[in-house]
């Protein structure tokens, strides 16, 4: 951590040093902390050695700045600029050392905590002072900050002269000015306020100006200002995050960040999530990022149960676990992209970082705040099919038998409903110079547009602090608890000709009653079923409890080092309950109950060491080195029952109920994984222009094979604060500008457990005694590979951060390059084996990643009451598989009726990942079937017919703040990119219609045979480019009397996804079914996911 | 104060040992203990035999040695059963990435390696009489994989027992190495082995390994000699007949009274009672269920007790079904008529319910008439002849698995092995005997004379829908013959199946098959 940050503000011509500390309070996490650290290690008392000659009295108080954590503030015409001091002592106070070096200067000083503040000996008589003699009135008053705290050191001027004066160290100030003038107020890390003096007394608030602060960013194993980062780091505030209904953080982010990808698996509550950061390192599963929430690293391998299973119906999608988080706790969430940043984390840093932090209670502050937000979901729009008389008129025309029974039946509407949604949460906090706390709790109800689905969770937190051992200790302490119930219905990420609950909407005949007349459900088949009845009978819920809790404790041992020690625990129990009634016509043994259960927990122990010191003049280290071990325990569990044949109980409650005479099947599966680390960094700044930094980590894992258990991994970044140069400020056009370039080695270790070992197992048996007993085998499980290891990503970044007017543009470019090596993946195995696949790292294949990223944030417009801002991002990357010494990799075998045989994906060389290879198709023939594209002998041949990765992605944010009103909007879009309609490949034919399906009205016109062979081919590639208003909020902020017991109150009104702008056939262009062929999974493929609803919502915040 | 530091410092860094990271596996058995104990032989044992069920599969085995015949098409039915891979098993276009050759592969290697690592373990054993019996029997299943392999690709990656690096290539046994391996492979085991009746019904006896020898003999002439016809190999006829001969003679087994016991639901001991060398167990109350051979082929609304999914896919050909007499009673068998609404053999016609209703497509609702033809590319609801040969169980609550034990060797074998065998060296009059006292017992007339397309008819009337048809079609120089849909005759390079593509990208030491 850096501490003896001096900040450089060419404003008002006055030089300020500030401690980075005293924005900290309100951006941060580690505040109380730091503030511990000020009051005791740098009183008054603390000896400081120092030996200058011949050097500018700022010189003399930037080198105690450097050696102590005093902070001096002054202005420039106090202390004579050019007068050379040489002063040389050991051991002695700052006060002994002022005396020394201010003798014989107009200036005096006085010391408040750290501050310290050179007046004018005339000042000080004074205390403060005036512009001019001359003025007619005397103003004084006070600046306190938002928290209603004191602020030393502001800049007061008033317009049109040349005076300055500073507030001294209770935030006074009096002065003698002309009646009717202006005075500024500036303060670095604020907004200034210009005050018109209209009486006498005047209380300045001054604001916080996110944008101007050098922002404090969490990096691994500490924080930073971002002026100091040498990587490719995006952070986001509270400001930053999205706005409407949001569920976990990913919700927060996704679009905000450019290079990070946030897919969403369609609409269900909590639904499941794809996090890509910069593009697809790997082409197994195990993409997803790091996930760390205040410093502890948490495994998000799936905890969701298995459900029931129904025949034709895949399996369910899996839900975003990051949901226990409730997003009202969360303070900032930073994201690590490139590999000299997420290099400290090793193995798991590969596909970058993010860095999640919590609110904390705030020093001298008690809070108390409500928010809570109520709306409405609905399905933006239906899919089209055919409705009873269009159905009726289209079978007649094909010459196919009626099938009417009369009925006009919208299956979507009996399914889809519009759904009501809240969330209220709670917190209150408080703190002191030893302690603080912050606890929170909420409660939020989503339900789902499709009935008998939602989700509903609570969550609390609490964040406490406390200070011990005269202030050598800092403990702090966190805790989240949170319970989620999901439920859901049969909706699956692949299907047959069955169909889960939407493909039985969509493909059920419109004439059908949904109801028989005795009031019992109307379902034809196993295979044509009712999806209402599906919902209806069919229970599924889950119950996930989990409790993230760390302690950690920091010890000043003595100036500038420091030991931490971390201590994390995290246990997730869930329980899924299926039952399904025996009434449903699918099952063929009666009703059904599932009972799974995943109990997953990891423990999590880290020591580590800081070490901040200055050998020199201009010369800043910052050590770092620790130690890290994590343990992680997966154990599911499960059994499932058959043959219920009532309806007087849910048959959870009663299993014995069963009219089966055996056993119910039983089922479980336990893992343990281990990590331990070693990790190490530098930070080295000379003059605070040349910035570098290299990491070091290394990584053993239980994964890895016996002869590799561990890793290696390095990087290194500099990055030149080139605005810092006296050339460039001659240029005086960039108000900041810094060039970063990085390189590192990362790695992935995301491989399930035990591939790299033989393992003698149970395996099938077979009966030897000739009767029925089966004797149970005993043979080798897998094909070992003990020389199993990490994958490598090797990443170069280079990238330029820069601000413009004054910081009112400001942005940042990157571009980078990565390579992944060693890639694991399950391969065919060197016959005869114990099993045809074996893990393997693919010797020689590589895949790489180039792209290049934008960030820009404008201020159009800053005025009292009008403030006008744009922000927005831009990525585009290519993706590229090489080197591969196999053919290809298949995956995404579709799903439906008649091709499910065929990969609509391959993996090949010279090619990106999602790329869909098949028929090109070219029309219909005269007799209604598919005509593709053959090779000279007519036979139809496969080509690369799509790419699932988008040419571009794009953001684009606006903030309007007029008076007390605000309006945000927040557009996102994907362009470029093919998505494959699985959905529409057997909705929006005919064949399927002749067996009694519902089709489109497009494919009715069509020339298609009701006898066409369903190949899958560029017919249903279509494009997946989207331009979308992800959320419009317009707020207020309710004026409140001076004395009101409320301090703020903001009411808000806000839609999600309110429109969407798309060629895409289906309920959404954004897809990510979840489907895996051999741990391969695909991507852009779009079939029956839950539907993005529209959202509408009403939400108020209240602080008092 | 320094030494508080450094005390502090040690405590925590104390609480915290660095491991070894030694992967704990806490949920399979470490069968280390299990595997050294001899009571636990059979638990080495099982896994060889569960290979066994494998080679019903009807994703690798079964699929591909029956589809690429006239036994079995699966056609693509408009928006169902649409995969090139099966269409191309059935017209011979197939090639080193279909799938179901990779699963065969595959399948039959993984077999092989099961016998090698129950070969391994129990090698460590005192060598009792009961180990040595089961070590026999392994290595019986391990020759059948070879054989399976060396029939079907004409070479194979081979390991000896005690190699278990699994990264090193292996040996690449060619044909005749792979031969001569077998041949004495089984010599070394027929002294060993017991006979029917002393071990347990479903296990590896004596008579199953002199079947598997006398098949070698059989193909030898295959094995040894030039595509289509092979005539100038080497034929082995006397060996067979000496090895059935054996078979017969023992009096263990008779030929069935009722063909159709035998491929019931409940065929075990009426099996046992009579012709059955080899059976494979299954039993679906413990999981070990076959096939849904009644599932796969019948029509979606043929549905009767528990049966109520059904997939319409498969059916047979008109070159198969040209072959029959249609009063065999191996054709047709209306024994569960009245409880499944169906005949046993082949289906053809109108079908009924149980109820004796007449049955409508699921699509458009035309009359269920199944028809001799259809189209391999694209096929009505209706078309082609369906096959039950074994018979469901109608009151089974697991309708998803067959519980009929597969019939794996009969002594109907023999006695057509053996007729073909005497044929082949010029003896007619015996082989006439043979086939004549098979025929005698299946209640079809008697044949006045006897020539190579009546036996090969008669092995399709006996074993069809058994997985044996393409290595009797190969024999009988058939294979590549025009047929049903299958025009012009095949290229002969394809009677050996391409080696898979994946398994050359695996191992570089393999080389392609000619002619793919």
């Amino acid at each position: 951590m850096k501490n003896n940050a001096s900040l450089y503000l060419d404003k008002g011509r006055i030089y300020h040093s500030l401690r980075i500390f005293s924005i900290l309070i309100f951006v941060s996490l580690f505040a109380v902390k730091v503030s511990a650290q000020k009051t005791v290690v740098y009183s008054q008392q603390t000896l400081i050695s120092l030996t200058v000659k011949n050097k500018t009295i700022k010189e003399v108080f930037r080198q105690i700045e450097n050696k102590s954590q005093f902070i001096f503030i002054y202005n420039d015409k106090v202390i004579d600029a050019k007068k050379k001091v040489s002063i040389t002592v050991k051991d002695e106070t700052v006060d002994q050392i002022l005396q020394k070096v201010l003798t014989g200067t107009a200036a005096t000083y006085k010391i408040s905590d750290r501050q310290i503040i050179i007046l004018s000996a005339k000042d000080e008589k004074k205390e403060s002072g005036s512009v001019d003699n001359s003025a007619s009135t005397s103003v004084s008053g006070v600046v306190v900050d938002p928290n209603n705290e004191p602020l030393a050191g502001v800049t007061i001027s008033l317009k049109g002269s040349n005076g300055v004066y500073i507030s001294d160290f209770k935030g006074q100030f009096s002065l003698k000015v002309p009646l009717n003038s202006t005075l500024a107020f500036s303060f670095i890390g604020y907004k200034s306020q210009n005050v018109k003096v209209t009486k006498e007394v005047l209380k300045i608030e001054m604001v916080e100006d996110t944008k101007l602060i050098d922002e404090i960013v969490v990096v691994g194993y500490g924080i930073a200002k971002k002026s100091d980062l040498t990587g490719a780091i995006s952070s986001l505030k509270e400001s930053d995050f999205n706005k409407g209904v949001l569920a976990s953080p990913t919700d927060m982010i996704q679009g905000r960040v450019a290079g990070v990808a946030v897919t969403n698996n369609g609409g269900e509550p909590g639904g499941g999530v794809s996090v890509r950061i910069r593009g697809a390192n790997s082409i197994r599963s195990g993409q997803d990022p790091l996930y760390v929430i205040d410093g502890i690293p948490l495994d998000i391998t799936s905890v969701q149960p298995a459900g029931g299973s129904i025949t034709g119906v895949g399996d369910s999608g899996n839900k975003n676990p990051l949901n226990f988080l409730n997003p009202d706790d969360i303070e900032s969430i930073d994201i690590l992209k490139d590999a000299s940043a997420t290099a400290i984390y090793g193995s798991r840093g590969a596909n970058g970082v993010v860095l999640v932090t919590t609110k904390k209670g705030k020093e001298g502050k008690t809070t108390i705040s409500y928010s809570a937000y109520a709306g409405y979901s609905a399905l933006p729009s239906k899919y089209s099919v055919l409705n009873a008389s269009e159905y009726n008129a289209a079978r007649s025309a094909k010459g196919l038998a009626a099938d009417d029974k009369g009925y006009n039946t919208d299956w979507q509407d009996q399914i889809f409903r519009t759904a009501f949604t809240q969330s209220h949460a709670v917190s209150f906090g408080a703190g002191n110079k030893n302690s603080n706390y912050r606890a929170s709790l909420s409660y939020m109800k989503e339900n789902g547009i499709i009935k008998k689905t939602g989700m509903e969770k609570f969550t609390g937190r609490i964040n406490a602090s406390l200070k011990g051992l005269k202030d050598h200790l800092l403990l702090e302490f966190g805790l989240t608890a949170a319970r989620t119930n999901d439920q859901r219905a049969p909706i699956g990420q692949s299907g047959g000709v069955e169909g889960d609950l939407l493909l039985s909407a969509l493909k059920a005949n419109p004439t059908y009653p949904v109801y028989n007349t005795d009031g019992t459900f109307y379902q034809v088949s196993d295979q044509v079923r009712n999806p209402l009845a599906m919902i209806s009978l069919t229970n599924d819920n889950t119950q996930t409890d989990r409790i993230l809790a760390n302690v950690t404790g920091t010890l000043y041992l003595f100036k500038g080092l420091k030991y931490k020690m971390n201590v994390a625990f995290d246990q997730t129990k869930a329980v899924r309950k299926v039952d399904q009634n025996y009434q449903l016509s699918y099952l063929s043994d009666g009703g059904t109950v599932d009972i799974n259960n995943v109990e997953a927990g990891s423990s999590l122990i880290e020591n580590y060491l800081t070490y901040d010191f200055n050998p020199a003049p201009n010369h800043k280290i910052n050590l770092l080195a620790g130690h890290s071990y994590q343990r992680f325990k997966i154990y599911t569990y499960g059994l499932s029952e058959t043959g219920f044949d009532t309806n007087d109980i849910e048959y959870i409650n009663s299993l014995a109920l069963s009219e089966k005479s055996d056993q119910a099947s039983v089922s479980s599966d336990i893992t343990i994984n281990e990590l331990q680390s070693f990790f190490g960094r530098v930070n080295y700044s000379l003059q605070d222009k040349y910035l570098l930094t290299a990491n070091f980590r290394a990584d053993g894992s239980t994964k890895f094979g016996s002869n590799n258990k561990y890793g290696y991994f390095p990087s290194t970044a500099f990055a030149w604060r080139m605005s810092e140069e006296e050339f460039i400020k001659k240029i005086n056009v960039f108000s900041n500008l810094k060039m970063r370039l990085g390189w590192g080695i990362t790695g992935n270790q995301e491989i399930p457990s035990k591939i790299s070992q033989a393992s003698l197992g149970t395996t099938s048996g077979a009966v030897l005694n000739g009767g029925s007993t089966v004797t149970p085998g005993i043979t080798v499980l897998r094909t070992p590979n003990p020389d199993l290891k990490w994958e490598t990503t090797s990443q170069y970044n280079g990238g330029f951060d820069f601000g413009f007017f004054e910081g009112r543009l400001s942005g940042s470019v990157d571009i980078y390059s990565k390579s992944t090596s060693n890639v694991l993946l399950q391969v065919t195995s060197t016959m005869p084996s114990p099993a045809a696949q074996v893990w393997e790292n693919v010797p020689g294949m590589k895949i790489l990643n180039k792209g290049v990223e934008l960030a820009l944030n404008g201020v159009l417009i800053s005025k009292k009451d009008l403030t006008w801002s744009i922000g927005g991002n831009f990525s585009t990357y290519s993706n590229r598989v090489t080197n591969m010494n196999l053919s290809s990799i298949p995956t995404d075998y579709p799903s439906g009726p008649g091709i499910t045989g065929t990969a609509s994906q391959v993996i090949m060389n010279n090619e990106p990942v999602g790329t869909f290879y098949g028929y090109r198709f070219l029309g219909f023939d005269a007799n209604g079937k598919s005509i593709f594209k053959t090779d000279a002998s007519g036979k139809a041949v496969k080509e690369v017919i799509g790419h699932a990765l988008p040419k571009f992605t794009y953001n684009l944010t606006t903030n309007l703040i007029w008076k007390q009103f605000d309006l945000s909007l927040n557009f996102n879009g994907v362009y470029g990119n093919d998505v494959y309609n699985n959905l529409a490949n057997i909705m929006n034919q005919m064949t399927l219609f002749s067996s009694g399906w519902n089709t489109t009205a497009s494919a009715v016109k069509s020339t298609e045979s009701l006898t066409n062979v369903l190949d899958y081919s560029s017919r249903f590639i279509e494009s997946g480019s989207y331009l979308r208003l992800s959320n419009a909020t317009l707020g207020y902020n309710v004026k409140l009397a001076q004395n009101s017991w409320l301090t703020r109150l903001r009411v808000y009104a806000s839609g999600n996804n309110l429109f969407t702008i798309t060629k895409y056939s289906g309920y959404d262009p954004e897809v990510s079914a979840e489907r895996y062929s051999n741990g391969v999974p695909s991507i852009g493929v779009g079939w029956t996911s839950y539907p993005k609803a529209r959202v509408i919502t009403f939400g108020v915040n209240a602080e008092f | 104060m320094k030494q508080l530091h450094i005390f502090l410092i040690l405590l925590l860094l104390g609480t915290v040992s660095c491991t070894r990271l030694n992967e704990e596996i806490l949920d399979e058995q470490d069968g280390n203990s299990v595997v050294t104990n001899p009571d636990n032989v059979g638990m080495l044992v099982a896994p060889t035999y569960a290979f066994l069920r494998d080679l019903q599969s009807r994703g690798a085995g079964w699929l591909v040695q029956e589809s690429v015949t006239d036994e079995v098409a699966f056609p693509t039915r408009g928006a169902n059963w649409n995969s090139a891979d099966y269409r191309t098993l059935f017209t011979h276009d197939y090639t080193a990435t279909n799938s179901y050759i990779k699963n065969t592969w595959n399948s039959y290697l993984i077999g092989f390696t099961k016998c090698n690592i129950a070969l391994q373990n129990m090698d460590k054993m005192v060598q009792t009489d009961e180990i040595k019996e089961y070590v026999a029997e392994v290595r019986f299943i391990r020759a059948l994989s070879m054989y399976l392999l060396n029939d079907c690709f004409g070479q194979m990656p081979f390991r000896e027992s005690s190699e278990t690096d699994y990264f090193q290539n292996p040996t690449i046994l060619t044909r005749p190495q792979a031969v001569t391996r077998i041949i004495s492979e089984l010599n070394d085991i027929i002294p060993v082995l017991k006979s029917k009746g002393e071990v347990p019904y479903g296990r590896i006896t004596k008579a199953a390994a002199q079947t598997l020898l006398a098949k070698v003999y059989l193909n030898y002439q295959v094995y040894t000699g030039t595509a289509p016809k092979f005539t100038d190999g080497t034929g082995k006829w006397d060996e067979v007949i000496s090895i059935c001969d054996d078979i017969i003679n023992s009096g263990k087994y008779v030929l069935a009274d009722d063909f159709w016991k035998l491929y019931l639901a409940d065929n075990a001991s009426y099996s046992d009672q009579t012709e059955t060398i080899l059976p494979i167990i299954y039993n679906t109350v413990t999981g070990i269920g076959g096939i849904p051979w009644v599932n796969m082929t019948l029509d979606y609304n043929q549905t009767f007790g528990k049966y109520t999914s059904l997939w319409n896919g498969c059916c047979t050909t008109p070159t198969f079904f040209a072959t029959w007499d249609q009063t065999d009673p191996r054709f047709s068998d209306g024994r569960l008529k009245s409880q499944i609404g169906f005949n046993l053999g082949l289906l053809v016609g109108q079908q009924y319910s149980p109820a004796g209703v007449a049955l409508t497509t699921k699509d458009g609702g035309r009359p269920l008439i199944f028809t001799t033809d259809f189209s391999i590319a694209n096929s009505l609801e209706e078309q082609g002849v369906r096959v039950v040969k074994y018979a469901p169980d109608p009151t089974t609550v697991n309708p998803g698995g067959s519980d009929n034990d597969f019939q794996y060797y009969r002594l109907a074998d023999i006695y057509l092995m053996r007729a073909e065998a005497k044929f082949r060296k010029g003896d007619a009059a015996g082989a006439l005997t043979d086939i004549n006292t098979l025929r005698a017992k299946r209640n079809v007339p008697t044949l006045a004379a006897v020539t190579l397309d009546k036996i090969l008819n008669e092995r399709g009337y006996e074993f069809y829908w058994d997985n044996c048809r393409r290595n009797d079609l190969v024999r009988f120089g058939k294979y590549c013959d025009d047929r049903y849909q299958k025009t012009p005759e095949t290229d002969y390079h394809r009677i050996l199946l391409p080696i898979p593509q994946v398994a050359l990208e695996s191992n570089t030491q393999l080389t392609q098959n000619p002619g793919y």
